[in-house]
């Protein structure tokens, strides 16, 4: 039996797990609500993680490509980015599967037919943790880029305006009614 | 692990749950990006707060005054004997936990303290030690604590994590709302000098001018003539736009955002195209620049003193009515406290609409109207011309601001706007809008850039149901009738849903409005006109507009 059998086959159970365990890493009062509540609007991370998680799992075992993973795993990176968590937190749960996956061959992870496979897939689950670290940046980046520009939306049109206005002046010009002539700039849209 | 080899179909019975810890036993984490800043003394001085001083929450030490304790349990014995609601809040509730996951911030954050439940015990567990026999007699056993730094620390992060939208209330089988706890939490904070700068500063900003950035009545007068000729640059209509003018007969209050904010700016011309197109005779006023009231968020006192302004210049200009703006918390300090603080207002008359004779009775007491009532009365009376296939750019979903929607019950009001602006509307899931919408994650005051994680972390639940039917629907456009909604959920989208912006209902109608005279090629956005010559979406305006209710799945 192939690695990629034995996932197919006990995917359930391992999927079940990995989940789980990426649950757990949130406070023991939530997991349940978590772990439980089906509706998708009612329970947003519990669903972004089952989904995501589950999207992920397939695209690893139909053996998809970086890009297709990156998709896959962006929604849970992307809410465990701007949750309580360190970087190494908010990351980790992807050695769990290797974890999992050893645990589920029930002993048979040392054989000489599985070995390799078993290297294989342990090297693809290690390149998923780097995409997912990679877009863990992203986030943050993301975040901070966000921020400031929020910043200058608030007061756009004053912004607008005053640099209108020191233009005018910086170039020893007058200035005149017409200097807060509007303008639509394309910048300012968000 | 894998020595303890455990057969695959046990795997899933495994209990990954980590051990259960009291909520009393987790200390405070004051994590960057999840709080708000100290206020400023000089602002906090300016409103004459107690117990001004420098500190932040990223000190160890918040130099609390000597007699803290005191003032804090003393504000908290004034208040349950002043306010009935809060003692009975404090009594009454049996933990049955119908709260607990109604929460955006806990949805988003699994946060233990952000269920409504543990956020009001944070308070709940003071008053048990220090106000109830069971609790001076069992302490912790009673669910009672003694009032530390440690637990001050604690109400000032997880007061300002809730922004008091009241979605949980909605859901207590006893009516208790948490907002009202967050209120006084945040009262007895301001009573030892914890308050923060998003509040005081716009707070003393609207004392001193009118208005949350302190601009000044020639500042005020510059941005409405500047919205003006950007308005004439598009329509080809030059509208007017009066300040302070005595006798007329309406005041129109709108959130400052309007006139100085993106994308709330392309509501202000949807408005000043409104008013030109039916003639109304109205003025803004200067120093009641503002509708919004962020004296909510830090005390009644502060909510009253920001909020006479309104109706001293309603009285000052002599209008017979009020008319407000695209705002949200304004609408609930209007609702549910205007008349109690600032009324009776008897020297105002009862709203009729100038143009079709509708009388608001609703409005009996505050004299104040909102302008989706207003413009919906309009377009059900036949009196304005809305092409509707000039929003044929945008597919738009509507999200109910909390305050409008759960304050004041303005639930179809702008949504029959929007049905008549635009050719493609979609709902959100049922149990995500009207009264039980989600907040965007930073109202009340802490929509700040240092919160931003946090806000992230609670608009996530809004975010997650405007992505649905963007992936459904193709929706575009986000709607909303709050100025903070407009503030905050450009970036919040940005985040989660990139490829949908945000906008005001009455840019929606300033778009669609057929005014006489007018030339023009562009939306309020300087973006080509959908339904002219050479743009998109032509000959789709006697189409019914779109509309589904996307159940859950």
């Amino acid at each position: 039996m192939s690695i990629r059998e034995h996932l197919l086959t006990n995917r359930a159970d391992i999927l079940s797990s990995w989940i789980g365990r990426t649950f757990a890493t949130y406070p023991a009062d939530s997991v349940r609500f978590f772990a439980t509540r089906s509706d998708r609007f009612a329970n947003p991370v519990g669903d972004t993680i089952k989904r995501g998680l589950s999207a992920v799992f397939d695209s690893l075992v139909a053996g998809a490509d970086p890009e297709r993973l990156r998709e896959d795993i962006d929604a849970v990176i992307r809410l465990r980015s701007v949750q309580n968590f360190s970087a190494q937190d908010a990351v980790g749960f992807v050695f769990a599967l290797k974890e999992i996956v050893h645990a589920s061959l029930n002993g048979h992870a040392g054989e000489s037919a599985l070995r390799e496979d078993l290297s294989a897939f342990d090297r693809r689950v290690d390149q998923l943790a780097l995409l997912a670290f990679d877009l863990y940046m992203s986030c943050r980046e993301q975040v901070y880029d966000i921020r400031a520009r929020e910043e200058k939306a608030r007061s756009a049109k004053l912004l607008a305006r005053a640099h209108q206005i020191i233009e005018r002046h910086a170039t020893g010009q007058k200035i005149t009614r017409d200097d807060i002539t509007p303008q639509v700039e394309g910048g300012e849209r968000q | 692990m894998a020595g303890a080899k455990p057969k695959p179909e046990k795997l899933s019975s495994v209990d990954y749950h980590p051990p259960s810890q009291s909520w009393m036993d987790v200390p405070p984490n004051v994590r960057p990006g999840t709080f708000n800043w100290a206020a400023n003394p000089a602002n906090a001085a300016y409103l004459d707060l107690p117990h001004v001083r420098k500190w932040q929450p990223t000190d160890e030490d918040w130099k609390l005054p000597d007699n803290w304790q005191q003032i804090v349990l003393e504000g908290l014995a004034d208040r349950l004997q002043k306010y009935r609601s809060l003692k009975l809040f404090m009594d009454i509730c049996v933990r049955c936990g119908a709260c607990a996951d109604k929460c955006h911030f806990f949805l988003g954050s699994g946060d233990p303290k952000n269920m409504p439940v543990l956020r009001a015990e944070l308070l709940r567990s003071v008053y048990r030690r220090d106000f109830t026999t069971a609790g001076k007699i069992l302490g912790k056993l009673a669910g009672a604590r003694p009032l530390t730094p440690q637990v001050i620390k604690e109400w000032f992060l997880y007061f300002y994590q809730c922004t008091e939208c009241r979605r949980c209330s909605v859901f207590c089988p006893y009516g208790i709302d948490t907002a009202e706890i967050t209120m006084m939490g945040r009262e007895l904070l301001n009573s030892i000098g914890l308050g923060i700068d998003w509040i005081t500063t716009p707070a003393a900003n609207c004392f001193r001018t009118g208005n949350h950035l302190g601009i000044q009545p020639h500042g005020f007068k510059d941005s409405l003539d500047f919205a003006v000729d950007e308005l004439a640059e598009i329509t080809g209509v030059r509208v007017e736009a009066p300040i302070n003018r005595k006798g007329a007969e309406i005041l129109f209050v709108s959130p400052s955002a309007d006139y100085f904010a993106s994308p709330h700016y392309y509501t202000l011309l949807g408005y000043l195209a409104l008013f030109h197109e039916i003639g109304l005779d109205y003025t803004w006023s200067a120093y009641a620049s503002e509708g919004g009231n962020f004296g909510l968020f830090h005390s009644s006192d502060m909510m009253k003193r920001l909020n006479a302004k309104i109706y001293a210049e309603a009285r000052r200009l002599g209008v017979k009515w009020i008319l407000g703006g695209e705002c949200g918390h304004m609408w609930r300090v209007l609702h549910q406290y205007m008349d109690t603080m600032n009324g009776p207002a008897d020297f105002l008359e009862e709203p009729v609409s100038p143009i079709t004779g509708t009388k608001f009775d609703h409005a009996r007491a505050t004299k104040m109207v909102h302008i989706c009532e207003f413009t919906s009365d309009l377009i059900a009376n036949g009196k304005l011309k809305l092409e509707k296939s000039r929003n044929d750019n945008v597919r738009v979903t509507f999200h109910d601001s909390c305050n409008p929607a759960r304050a004041m019950g303005l639930l179809d009001e702008p949504r029959y706007c929007i049905d008549h602006a635009c050719n493609h509307f979609f709902e959100m899931p049922e149990n995500t809008i009207r009264e039980q919408t989600f907040c965007c994650g930073s109202g009340s005051g802490i929509g700040t850039d240092e919160n931003f994680e946090m806000r992230m972390r609670g608009g996530f639940p809004r975010a997650n149901a405007v992505k649905y039917v963007h992936e459904i629907h193709g929706v575009n456009m986000l709607a909303c009738i709050c100025a903070i909604d407009k503030a905050t959920l450009p970036p919040l989208l940005e985040f989660w849903v990139p490829g949908v912006e945000v906008c005001g209902v009455h840019e929606l109608i300033g778009n669609a409005l057929v005014m006489k005279g007018e030339h023009r090629v562009s939306d309020l956005r300087g973006e080509p006109l959908p339904g002219q010559a050479g743009a998109d979406g032509e000959g789709a305006a006697d189409q019914p507009a779109e509309k589904e209710v996307s159940k859950d799945v």
